[in-house]
């Protein structure tokens, strides 16, 4: 490979030239940690109820910042991401009851194993020149063939699922605390804190700035030298173990899963709805989506549970979460295609 | 012996050949010139040469290497680059940002590639829009930066693909003299071209494609007179 002949009547550029100044980088990080240190209070303020709400809302946003690193940075829709938050849910309550293995060693065997998966179904898909549309469909496809599996599986208790045995005392081998302890919303905000870090640093690394050229142009990228593959499925391997994080958390917080809350396609599309109302591919559109959605999935299904007078006949009723995400969706992709963040921060820019 | 060899190669689509047993020697340092009229396979032979498509027969040597059917993103890593008709941007991206991903391939460290990539950019003369959002680029200043991305991965060979067309003519005489500045600087440059003030200002050499075939080959003024090319540009008048 000679660079003998490379155009050498270039005028050199200083290296303090002020065009080459870049902020975004420290901007970033000092975001991260001011909103960790906010964050990180809201144990001591808010009451037991609203915390639940508080980690529920935390478990979305590891999921959708997972779900945004391969459909947000990397262009590869997924509606299956079920798949890989079951894979985490289920290797957690499975190596735990049956084993006693403790939740930490299961989280990360629970993301390895979920980014080989999606590797190979994303591989499958990609090979076989799966785009957009497909490619979601795909993905969905694999999620709904896991769902059935587990539903079927003795060994994984069919649709019974796994209850977590309940320890007398605090344990952090098991992750346990007493109910309300503020190390439940602490360690999920750490999950938060080290995906949003990973998408910090992955979205300015050489693999992360490849993967935006192969997502905006594969064939330019190609041209330009960039094996599209091998740098797709880098960011399907941190997308998936980011959600499977999530899941492993999930049973450790619910102390129960079964397949419908493992692997059920509510929790794709939970992934999804928090990017897409916050900002795909950017780094904090899936963050501020789940602030948004958090709250409202648990007034949905509180107003369920108790509706006022003129709402009386939803009572006892499901879905009302659902049906309002979808409402919420449409609005956005009608008014804020770029999401909150997004469309906030171009007229920012303006 | 030539940079780059094309031994008779050949792309079928369901019986139609686009590309129809086509040899071409590129010696080094030189700036060749293809035209042909809209269908004569030029656009595909580039996308044969650079590894979008594999040729169904024939061979593609470059610098004593076979490199036929290689894939494309290993191609550009030899030093042969090329660039496309309609520009390619990487829409999410400022100018500096698309060239930095080019830059990012010779240069391990960012703040190294991000500083070469300034450098290109000043040489194609868009360094002050480097922070414009790509897709807001005018369509001459997208083919500065389709060039740019290209210069950026220090090529030995450059394959451009209609640089000049959609170019207002005031803006051509300027694209022309960049493009005579890099080939002074050593680059070896083989270019599809329809607007012949161009092709004839630049070329050193001629080859005029025809049905997928090479109909001519040799230098630019005996090319453009002969009867045989002539006739095959009848009813598309050589702007």
């Amino acid at each position: 490979m000679s660079t003998a002949a490379a155009p050498a009547r270039r005028a050199p550029v200083a290296a303090d030239d002020p065009r080459l100044k870049d902020t975004w980088f420290v901007r970033q990080l000092a975001a991260l940690a001011v909103g960790l240190v906010v964050l990180a209070l809201l144990p001591f303020v808010l009451s037991d109820r609203a915390e639940t709400v508080a980690v529920r809302t935390l478990i979305f946003a590891v999921m959708a910042v997972g779900w945004n690193l391969m459909s947000g940075y990397g262009g590869m829709f997924s509606f299956g991401h079920a798949a890989f938050f079951g894979i985490g849910a289920y290797m957690d309550a499975f190596l735990l009851t049956e084993h006693g293995v403790s939740p930490w060693i299961s989280m990360v065997l629970g993301a390895l194993l979920a980014a080989a998966v999606g590797v190979l179904i994303a591989y499958l898909c990609l090979r076989y020149r799966l785009a957009g549309s497909y490619f979601a469909l795909a993905t969905f496809a694999f999620a709904q063939m896991f769902l059935l599996l587990v539903q079927n599986l003795e060994v994984f208790h069919k649709t019974e699922g796994f209850n977590v045995p309940i320890l007398p005392s605090d344990s952090w081998a098991k992750l346990q605390f007493q109910q309300g302890s503020p190390f439940y919303f602490w360690i999920p905000l750490a999950l938060l804190a080290l995906g949003v870090l990973t998408t910090i640093l992955f979205a300015r690394s050489r693999s992360g700035q490849f993967v935006q050229a192969v997502r905006d142009d594969e064939t330019a990228a190609t041209s330009l030298g960039i094996p599209a593959m091998r740098y797709r499925l880098l960011a399907v391997a941190l997308s998936c173990a980011f959600t499977a994080a999530a899941g492993a958390y999930y049973t450790q917080y619910y102390l129960f899963v079964g397949p419908e809350q493992a692997f059920g396609s509510s929790v794709s599309i939970e992934a999804i709805v928090p990017a897409v109302i916050g900002g795909i591919g950017t780094v904090w559109g899936p963050v501020i989506g789940a602030a948004v959605i958090g709250p409202l999935s648990e007034l949905a299904s509180s107003t369920l549970r108790n509706p006022p007078g003129f709402l009386e006949f939803l009572e006892g009723t499901a879905g009302l979460d659902v049906a309002l995400y979808a409402t919420i969706l449409i609005a956005i992709v009608l008014f804020l295609p770029k999401g909150v963040f997004g469309s906030v921060r171009d007229r920012w820019r303006r | 012996m030539s940079l780059l060899q094309v031994q008779g190669v050949s792309k079928a689509f369901a019986g139609l050949r686009a590309v129809d047993d086509v040899s071409i020697e590129l010696p080094e340092h030189e700036f060749l010139g293809i035209i042909g009229p809209n269908g004569a396979g030029k656009t595909t032979l580039f996308s044969l040469l650079s590894g979008e498509q594999s040729p169904t027969s024939g061979q593609v040597v470059f610098d004593g290497q076979d490199i036929t059917g290689w894939p494309a993103h290993k191609v550009a890593h030899t030093g042969l680059v090329r660039t496309f008709q309609l520009m390619r941007p990487f829409g999410s991206m400022t100018v500096l940002e698309n060239v930095t991903i080019a830059a990012l391939q010779r240069h391990r460290s960012r703040p190294a590639a991000r500083r070469h990539a300034l450098e290109v950019l000043d040489r194609v003369q868009l360094g002050d829009q480097y922070a414009t959002e790509s897709g807001s680029l005018s369509t001459a200043g997208l083919k500065r930066l389709e060039l740019a991305r290209a210069l950026a991965l220090e090529p030995r060979v450059i394959l451009l693909d209609e640089v000049l067309a959609g170019l207002v003519p005031a803006e051509r005489a300027p694209m022309i003299e960049l493009l005579r500045e890099v080939h002074a600087d050593g680059l070896t440059v083989m270019f599809v071209e329809h607007i012949m003030a161009a092709v004839m200002a630049l070329s050193e050499r001629l080859v005029v494609m025809h049905e997928g075939a090479v109909l001519m080959d040799g230098p630019p003024r005996e090319v453009v007179e002969d009867p045989r090319v002539v006739e095959a540009y009848l009813g598309e008048e050589p702007a």
